[in-house]
């Protein structure tokens, strides 16, 4: 703190305003408060420095969720990298440690996002590599996946994702993100929805309620009739209640009663969604 | 001893994840109390750390007021809330989350929400930021957040909701805000951030809702999408945002909302979510939290009420919420709003707009 004091001896600080509401006293994190009121006066001046980059660094480390910070910290990057470009791939190193201790932080996952677009396909890589690695610790990680997808449609790579996810559903096959990611990979690479239908039923072998599943089965039942006769053969007598669930969505067009019957059963046997199951068993007994 | 004190000793933390167990009563007079001291409680570390998202703050406190029954502005501080929105302002038009901070679609939203709810829709720029909002649109029909880009779904949704409550939709072009929607619907029947992003329930909503305002809900494939959110009441009674995992109750209102839009409100299970959010009340402080004996806040606090206000389990004479604009509905109602809903069981509805759009004909109005 003594340190950008000093740096700042210059600059006036400008206390927290919101406006005539009567607001009390700053009573803790009395550091932050202070780093903030540098902050606004720049917000002010429009100041962008190697002071200012350093400010924002430690602003971040306090509160890596305000959006402002990181937006004066790109200033401030793209304004210095103009004479010195090693300052991007720096930052791409500091960024990577911010967003490996805070996983969740939108903000941090756009300043990525950001700095990769403005270095170009270089960064590709690297970021794939670290977007692997926030999966690792948590395969949900949503910003992570949708940077991942952006990386992809941007740069390329799709070749590589398809053993991505076979190793993500290995080791978690109930994640949802990972049957969507492998949707949007047979998508782009191409695929025989038969053989898709097949594999699925083959994990789901292991996992007879996993509804993840079922839904990407039936995306490509949807899509071809002999995926469609397969994931149906399948089905009849099938034991369980996602593929009586299946059986009401394979049959609604081509046997409209029997899928009425069996949307009305599983009224019984899924008893939280009872009435939604009514209403289908209804709507497909009188064709709404 | 009160009876809320009395069921909050009896209430053993152990029971508050047993589906079985009844839930306590309703503390709408603690939650009011919570409201107010958050919102006074201007030294606290919160409220250092999410000065940038101040101005949401205010909405989430002020519409869960509202919801309460309670003269929000009287007791919260109207003019002065009408100052703070006032005052998130720039010069381009567009709102920061306080006072300094840059522009964002997403605190533009908020604060022209605080304004809208306090009556004072006319103390900002509204030409402004109106020009503001509707700069943010890309040549696809998506919106971004802001001057830096980020394109997500969430600020399409923002964005149509902030130019209608200005009464400027006709600013952007609507057409093509409801077909980059569309393309980012996934093969489960829900949206994501972007084209291709996994659905996700806080996602559906801004895509339904944008959908709604953009009278094209012909979009949607209700009965996939009404499944898959159908899907997400977990054993608790509490909804989920993904499959497999933990109920929050946040999309007590992300899903029964969209629910509501659809006209499919009454598929799940209302008593037993009813059930989940009281038992999410911090019984002897006010407030409700994301779970079962979490801390609670502001944003959990709103959501809870605006569920409870969908659910209808809200008691005495007090406004419900929009499903849409997510407003006390006697806001909507005095600004005119409008967006297109589906009665409940009326599915015919929906396929007479696919077939109207597909025939070329004139918009059905609500």
């Amino acid at each position: 703190m003594a340190s950008f004091a000093a740096a700042f001896a210059d600059v006036a600080p400008i206390e927290q305003d919101d406006g005539p509401a009567p607001v009390c006293a700053i009573a803790y994190a009395p550091e932050y408060a202070r780093l903030m009121g540098f902050f606004r006066a720049i917000l002010e001046s429009n100041e962008r420095s190697p002071r200012v980059l350093e400010l924002t660094a430690a602003l971040a480390e306090h509160n890596a969720a305000h959006y402002t910070v990181w937006h004066v910290r790109r200033e401030c990057l793209w304004a210095l990298a103009s004479n010195d470009a090693s300052i991007l791939t720096d930052e791409l190193r500091y960024s990577a440690e911010v967003a490996r201790e805070n996983p969740k932080n939108y903000q941090i996952w756009y300043h990525r996002r950001a700095l990769v677009e403005k270095i170009g396909q270089a960064a590709a890589a690297d970021e794939l590599a670290l977007i692997s690695t926030a999966l690792r610790d948590d395969a949900k990680n949503y910003h992570a996946w949708s940077n991942r997808l952006w990386v992809l449609k941007t740069y390329g790579g799709w070749a590589g994702e398809l053993e991505f996810c076979t190793a993500l559903l290995d080791a978690d096959v109930y994640n949802n993100s990972a049957w969507n990611h492998l949707y949007q990979v047979k998508a782009q690479l191409g695929c025989d929805p038969v053989e898709e239908v097949r594999s699925t039923l083959e994990r789901l072998n292991h996992a007879r309620e996993n509804e993840s599943a079922w839904v990407y089965a039936l995306a490509f039942a949807k899509s071809d009739e002999r995926a469609a006769a397969a994931l149906l053969a399948h089905c009849e007598g099938a034991e369980g209640v996602r593929s009586q669930m299946a059986l009401v969505e394979l049959l609604k067009t081509s046997d409209p009663g029997r899928a009425s019957t069996i949307a009305r059963r599983l009224a019984e046997l899924d008893a939280t969604r009872a009435r939604y199951w009514r209403r289908r068993a209804e709507g497909l007994g009188n064709g709404t | 001893m009160s009876a809320v004190d009395e069921a909050a000793a009896a209430l053993a933390y152990a029971t508050l994840n047993d589906p079985t167990q009844p839930p306590p009563p309703f503390a709408p007079e603690r939650h009011a109390a919570y409201l107010k001291r958050v919102a006074a409680d201007a030294g606290a570390l919160e409220y250092a750390l999410t000065e940038y998202m101040r101005v949401s703050g205010v909405y989430w406190g002020l519409t869960a007021m509202r919801l309460l029954g309670r003269d929000a502005a009287a007791e919260l501080g109207g003019p002065a809330l009408v100052e703070l929105a006032r005052g998130c302002q720039n010069a381009d038009g567009g709102f920061g989350g306080a006072r300094g901070h840059d522009s964002h679609v997403l605190y533009t939203l908020s604060a022209l929400q605080v304004l809208a709810l306090l009556g004072a829709l006319d103390r900002c720029d509204r030409a402004a930021a109106a020009a503001y909002v509707a700069a943010l649109q890309q040549p696809d029909g998506s919106f971004c957040g802001d001057r830096w880009g980020e394109v997500d779904t969430r600020f399409s949704y923002c964005a149509l909701a902030a130019l209608a409550l200005l009464g400027r939709l006709g600013d952007a072009d609507v057409g093509r805000a409801a077909a980059f929607v569309d393309a980012c619907r996934n093969f489960d029947g829900g949206y994501g951030c972007a084209p291709g992003a996994e659905s996700h329930a806080g996602q559906v909503f801004c895509c339904v809702g944008a959908l709604a305002i953009a009278r094209r809900l012909d979009l949607v494939d209700r009965p996939l999408l009404c499944w898959w959110l159908a899907e997400r009441q977990c054993d608790s009674g509490g909804l989920n945002g993904r499959p497999e995992k933990q109920a929050d109750v946040c999309y007590s209102w992300w899903i029964l909302s969209v629910l509501r839009m659809l006209g499919a409100d009454h598929w799940i299970d209302g008593a037993r979510l009813r059930s989940f959010i009281l038992k999410c009340q911090d019984l002897p402080d006010g407030g409700i939290a994301d779970r079962p004996g979490n801390c609670p806040d502001v944003f959990h606090t709103f959501f809870g009420v605006g569920g409870l206000s969908l659910l209808g389990a809200l008691p005495g004479d007090r406004p419900g919420i929009d499903a849409v604009f997510a407003l006390p509905e006697d806001v909507v109602e005095s600004l005119g709003l409008e967006a297109q809903t589906v009665p409940r069981n009326d599915a015919s509805l929906l396929d007479a707009w696919a077939a109207e759009r597909r025939g070329g004909g004139a918009a059905i109005v609500k």
